[in-house]
């Protein structure tokens, strides 16, 4: 019996993603765009991105692979368009050119490729020195921070291995190029008033990166990755392990409904008054996606609403699987726990005047986001001279005070 | 403040306690001393502050022992010391807190006065409850614990190797601990392992080859320890045998490379090499960054340099500087006792040469004679060139021989007399300066040794075909002429049969 079992095959999830993804209404309307070879690239580009997860993913890191690539193109295959009165209209594939739907499908896919390799040839040619690997002291951070600058270059050198004509698809420079796709994909690591003169009036990639962005964003919820497992025997730090209880505290699948995003929020078993900063920024976060009204009109997909439950204050549903915290190395406390989570925030959902500038501030105070209150960030991070992170995890569970 | 404010912030603090020791104790073991020191400091500095601030519910000085054990063992400023003295005063020291109290106190004190003999009345019997508690069979073994109780006999035996001090010290501690106390058992291979390696300063680790590999658990380690015995005692048939072995086993990033190279490098003198310095230097420098012990190693001794550069810069006053002073002892003495945990005898080397410095800077600045007897033995057994044509102050250290007493020229010459082979010449150096200095007593001794010296067949290796001219002079005038004389003769017969000779 034994001599006749066959081993399971190595890519079946890639035959599942890809299936997925190509029977997705995204990738139906994208087909029939006029960039040539565009089903064979796209099937090449998805069997690229299961290779370099499979062999170059970094562990500190939540995926960024096919998973995170079909949550990103079913949410879009699913945005509902409101009409006037609030009904279903349509859907926001259908509301899109072809040509539009392949550079948006080809954005999605290519956004996050930088965070599955880590090769420091695909810097740009005149890259500052401070993008160099050897100026970081850890390489998952290089990889993070170089991941969008390094997409062109990448993009471009895995593709070729499949296909030397595929090279094409990124010299012309047509309205239709592929090279408009990577830099919309690129575009997600700026808002949109840092997109630059040479969109200004390019209303259709911005409206189109508006959409990967908001996509990404809304990509947070507790499907992105099995924290309880990651917790319990996955290595790496602090930070490593908040992000992943982070995606534990939102329970549904955010998807845009008429219109609309719902987002469920729940916390952790006994926290309460002090983890009321880290559902500011939660909610904040959520609302980052009102920065792009202005985008998404351009392509007819605004979000008229984001109904957060609860909408102030800290949920009353407790999150499953979320019990032993305090046993995580740096988590002893209420206190600690709540810095950990607050530090996986990026400044613009934290609010942080800080570090935030005076554009991007005003544009978040129009967005109605919530003050969060810093403070255990403030008295964690420094006095006077800048702390390690240990010294601010140690000065976060002592409460600042002695 | 009420008395529940109090425990809540006592328990946070020592919540953060809890959280700094378990990364200290990780990057302890990984040899990070710089990452231990931050932690350590951070916790003292942190300590001390709630103590000042609630004298009455001061923390227990055993939930923060690791603090001040691990933080002076990878000491490299002297601050550290004062931050140790003033936390200190800032914790509950009573009740079963005593015996950590007594072991920090040792171990401080040792650093502090690096020069000084530990008065071993001061050291308390380690009583039944700590071991109960600490080491118990069914029980956790706290890191900081092991490291307090090796650290201290490794510094009290730093101080006379060949003493009984270190011995009666362990013979004090274990006297109220049980066999199977997991501390304890650990306690009589570190003392198997001193004692043979005392032999390393008394030369009489170079006649018994075989003890140490019964002693040292890992191969390349053990290996390399038997290519020092080797170039020790010039078999350098053996030491090219040895030498082919490891160079297959230990690459750039081996934790013995290193030791490695310091033994290829200390060996040059006596063996070609077809590899370019140009490119092996810097190659070391690179591999020693990467290994965070290693790095540690190299940032104690630029501390050592730059401390002593200070002294000299300031033209070795006499009435300042002792702090400088101070820490070029004690951080030669860590970085020797760094090298012997992994058997590297080129940093052991390293170490004495730097303590070298130190001795004969003190003893031509005080005109003190005990520093200049353990100075100019620490040159010899530290391989240091010294000549005073090139460092003046060596110069005045040789002017001051003749003031030795006659027990401290008696002594100087015994130890001179019994080095190994690899030390000969340094040692027929410093006994030709001596000339006659050296006691009457020991003409014969002498005489003898310089007939096995002539005799064996490794002067070819010394860059020298005799040792005799320390008789020139002395021969003259020594009261046993005659009987040096006869006994001199057939080696003498022999060098005056060289050609050109």
């Amino acid at each position: 019996m034994s001599q006749s079992r066959v081993l399971p095959d190595p890519s079946s999830s890639l035959y599942d993603a890809r299936d997925f993804i190509l029977g997705s209404p995204l990738t139906r309307r994208a087909l029939e765009c006029s960039i040539p070879r565009f089903a064979n690239f796209i099937a090449d580009l998805l069997d690229a991105t299961h290779r370099l997860s499979q062999s170059c993913h970094l562990p500190e890191f939540t995926d960024h692979g096919l998973p995170h690539l079909c949550s990103l193109v079913d949410r879009i295959s699913k945005w509902e368009l409101p009409n006037a009165s609030g009904q279903v209209e349509t859907m926001l594939t259908q509301k899109l050119a072809p040509e539009s739907a392949g550079l948006l499908l080809v954005a999605v896919l290519t956004h996050d490729l930088g965070m599955l390799s880590q090769k420091p040839e695909d810097l740009p040619d005149a890259h500052s020195t401070s993008l160099d690997p050897s100026q970081w002291s850890d390489i998952a951070s290089w990889v993070r921070r170089t991941h969008v600058i390094r997409l062109p270059k990448l993009i471009r050198r895995i593709m070729k291995t499949y296909s030397p004509d595929y090279s094409a698809l990124f010299d012309d420079h047509g309205d239709e190029n592929l090279s408009q796709a990577i830099a919309i994909a690129m575009a997600h690591q700026r808002w949109p008033w840092q997109w630059g003169e040479n969109w200004a009036c390019n209303f259709r990639n911005r409206g189109l990166a508006a959409i990967v962005s908001v996509a990404d964003l809304l990509d947070e919820d507790s499907a992105r990755c099995d924290t309880e497992t990651l917790l319990q025997h996955r290595g790496g730090d602090e930070l490593n392990r908040a992000h992943w209880i982070r995606h534990a505290l939102t329970t549904n699948r955010v998807v845009v409904s008429r219109g609309e995003i719902t987002v469920e929020l729940c916390r952790p078993a006994a926290t309460g008054r002090v983890f009321k900063p880290v559902f500011s920024a939660l909610r904040n976060h959520f609302r980052l996606v009102l920065l792009y009204e202005d985008e998404l009109q351009h392509v007819e997909a605004p979000i008229t609403n984001v109904h957060l439950l609860p909408s102030t204050g800290i949920p009353q549903v407790e999150a499953s699987g979320l019990t032993r915290w305090n046993e995580l190395d740096g988590f002893a406390n209420e206190q600690a726990f709540a810095f950990q989570m607050l530090r996986t925030f990026m400044p613009e959902a934290l609010k942080d005047s800080r570090k935030v500038d005076a554009v991007t501030l005003a544009k978040l105070r129009s967005a109605s986001l919530e003050d969060v209150d810093l403070s255990i960030l403030e008295q964690s991070e420094m006095r006077n001279e800048p702390r390690t992170v240990e010294e601010q995890t140690f000065h976060a569970i002592i409460g600042g005070k002695s | 403040m009420s008395d529940t404010n109090h425990e809540e912030a006592k328990f946070r603090l020592q919540q953060g306690l809890d959280y700094l020791r378990r990364h200290a104790i990780d990057a302890h073991r990984a040899g990070d001393g710089l990452q231990v020191t931050h932690y350590c400091s951070l916790a003292l500095t942190q300590v001390e502050e709630y103590g000042k601030a609630h004298p009455q519910h001061r923390i227990e000085l055993k939930n923060v022992r690791w603090a001040f054990i691990l933080g002076m063992y990878w000491i490299v400023h002297d601050w550290f010391l004062m931050l140790v003295q003033s936390a200190i005063e800032h914790v509950n020291r009573d009740g079963n807190n005593a015996t950590d109290y007594e072991l920090i106190a040792l171990i401080h004190n040792r650093l502090d006065s690096p020069q000084s003999q530990i008065n071993l009345l001061e050291a308390a019997e380690i009583p039944a409850e700590w071991w109960s508690e600490r080491g118990a069979p069914n029980g956790s073994t706290a890191e900081e614990d092991i490291v307090a109780i090796t650290f201290v006999i490794e510094l009290v035996w730093y101080s006379q190797p060949g003493g009984l001090d270190w011995r009666d010290l362990v013979d004090k501690w274990l006297v109220n601990s049980t066999s199977d106390n997991r501390i304890a058992a650990r306690i009589p291979r570190l003392l198997e392992q001193l004692a043979y390696q005392a032999g390393l300063y008394s030369g009489d680790a170079f006649s018994d080859s075989k003890a140490s590999t019964s002693l040292i658990e890992n191969d390349v380690q053990s290996e390399l320890f038997q290519a020092w015995l080797a170039l020790y005692n010039h078999d350098h048939d053996k030491f090219e045998s040895i030498h082919n072995e490891l160079k297959y086993k230990v690459n750039t990033d081996h934790p013995s490379y290193v030791a490695l190279f310091n033994l290829q490098h200390n060996a040059l003198i006596h063996r070609k090499t077809p590899d370019s310095q140009f490119v092996s230097l810097p190659k070391f420098q690179l591999a020693r960054s990467h290994q965070p012990a290693e790095f540690f190693r190299h940032f104690r001794e630029s501390h050592i340099d730059s401390e002593f550069l200070s002294i000299a810069q300031a033209g070795f006053p006499t009435n300042s500087h002792a702090g400088e002073r101070k820490t070029c002892l004690r951080l030669a003495m860590l970085v020797s006792l760094q090298a012997l945990r992994t058997w590297d005898v080129g940093g052991w080397i390293s170490g004495l040469r730097m303590r070298a410095r130190s001795h004969l800077e003190l003893a031509a600045t005080s005109g003190d004679t005990n520093s200049l007897v353990a100075g100019i033995i620490d040159s010899v057994r530290g391989h240091a060139v010294l000549d005073p044509k090139d460092e003046p102050r060596f110069g005045i250290c040789l002017q001051m021989l003749d003031r030795l007493s006659v027990e401290q020229r008696s002594k100087l010459t015994l130890d001179l007399l019994r080095s190994p082979p690899i030390e000969w010449r340094r040692s027929q150096g410093i006994l030709k300066y001596l000339s006659d200095a050296i006691p009457s007593e020991l003409h014969l001794e002498l005489a003898e040794w310089s007939i096995k010296v002539e005799s064996t067949n490794l002067l070819k290796n010394l860059w020298t075909h005799t040792l005799l001219d320390i008789w020139d002079e002395l021969l003259h005038t020594s009261p046993k002429r005659a009987e040096v004389t006869m006994r001199l003769a057939p080696i003498l017969k022999k060098i005056t049969g060289i050609p050109f000779h």
